[in-house]
């Protein structure tokens, strides 16, 4: 298991590429079918899609998120909170530009889960130079098995 | 229940449903997300977790979101925010249901409300908190 500073130095130093995301029509019809979401007002998207638009428009994989954290995909990450913050809803076919950031990485021990860390990020999306909505998320990296 | 009308302690409307591995399918794509715990039984069993796959956490927190739209006419720009903690894993075949209760009165536009999502016969799966926006939008 690495050094938790070495860790940090590493994590929270690394700047997102970042990008610009655009839900077109059909994945807003399917992730509202996989949410079971209510019918919405035309092109307007379920918040969910502040968490998932952020994800997709960082610029880096939630697997480039697991090797900085020097873990697998095997390894049982797991989400452990998430925020959402929406100025306005979001909307179908409208370019968002996504900015994020790491903002801390935390050890733990459980009980019953053994050493884990907690990798902390937040990821805005912005449309015409105004933020639009921010995805704050936390992933949990289990290490009781290094 | 309208939030507009609601009074603290009232209860939204409740969202149950089945869990199922099919939308898990679509969201890992969506998401781009390689957990295998979430398309692969055998995975989910190499973790000790079981034979049934994983519901992703955006899922889990879809459907109390649900259960908000369902307060605000379904104007998802009424939702202002909304925080959780991820409690524990729902697996496909189960039936969860989604729940809140009127938490504030409203304050600078925005009235908060308490949520989680329950595995029925099981445990909490999440819970967090939301702020809806009230009034003429």
């Amino acid at each position: 298991m690495e050094a938790l500073d070495s860790l940090r130095d590493r994590v929270l130093g690394f700047s997102f590429p970042g990008g610009v995301v655009e839900i077109p029509p059909h994945q807003r019809h399917l992730s509202h079918l996989a949410a079971r979401a209510p019918v919405l007002p035309p092109g307007l998207l379920h918040p969910m899609w502040v968490m998932v638009g952020g994800l997709r428009g960082m610029g880096v994989t939630i697997a480039d998120l697991i090797r900085l954290m020097g873990s697998s995909e095997d390894a049982g990450v797991v989400f452990g909170e998430a925020t959402i913050e929406q100025e306005e809803a979001l909307h179908c076919g409208q370019e968002y530009q996504v900015t994020g950031r790491c903002t801390d990485v935390r050890r733990h021990a459980g009980r019953r889960s053994g050493s884990f860390d907690v990798l902390s990020f937040e990821l805005d999306l912005s449309h015409d130079g105004l933020r639009r909505a921010r995805s704050t998320n936390s992933f949990i990296f289990f290490r009781s098995g290094e | 229940m309208n939030i507009d009308e609601a009074g603290i302690g009232d209860a939204l409307p409740e969202v149950k449903l089945l869990v199922e591995a099919g939308p898990m399918q679509v969201t890992t794509l969506l998401t781009d997300d390689p957990n295998p715990i979430h398309f692969d039984p055998e995975a989910v069993e190499r973790l000790g977790l079981g034979m049934q796959v994983v519901n992703q956490g955006v899922l889990n927190m879809a459907y109390p979101i649900n259960a908000l739209l369902e307060a605000v006419d379904g104007d998802p720009a009424r939702i202002a925010w909304v925080r959780v903690r991820f409690l524990g894993n729902v697996f496909a075949g189960d039936e969860v249901v989604a729940g809140g209760q009127v938490v504030s009165e409203v304050e600078d536009g925005v009235r908060e409300v308490e949520i989680w999502l329950d595995v029925v016969r099981g445990e909490r799966a999440l819970a967090g908190r939301a702020g809806l926006r009230c009034g003429q939008q």
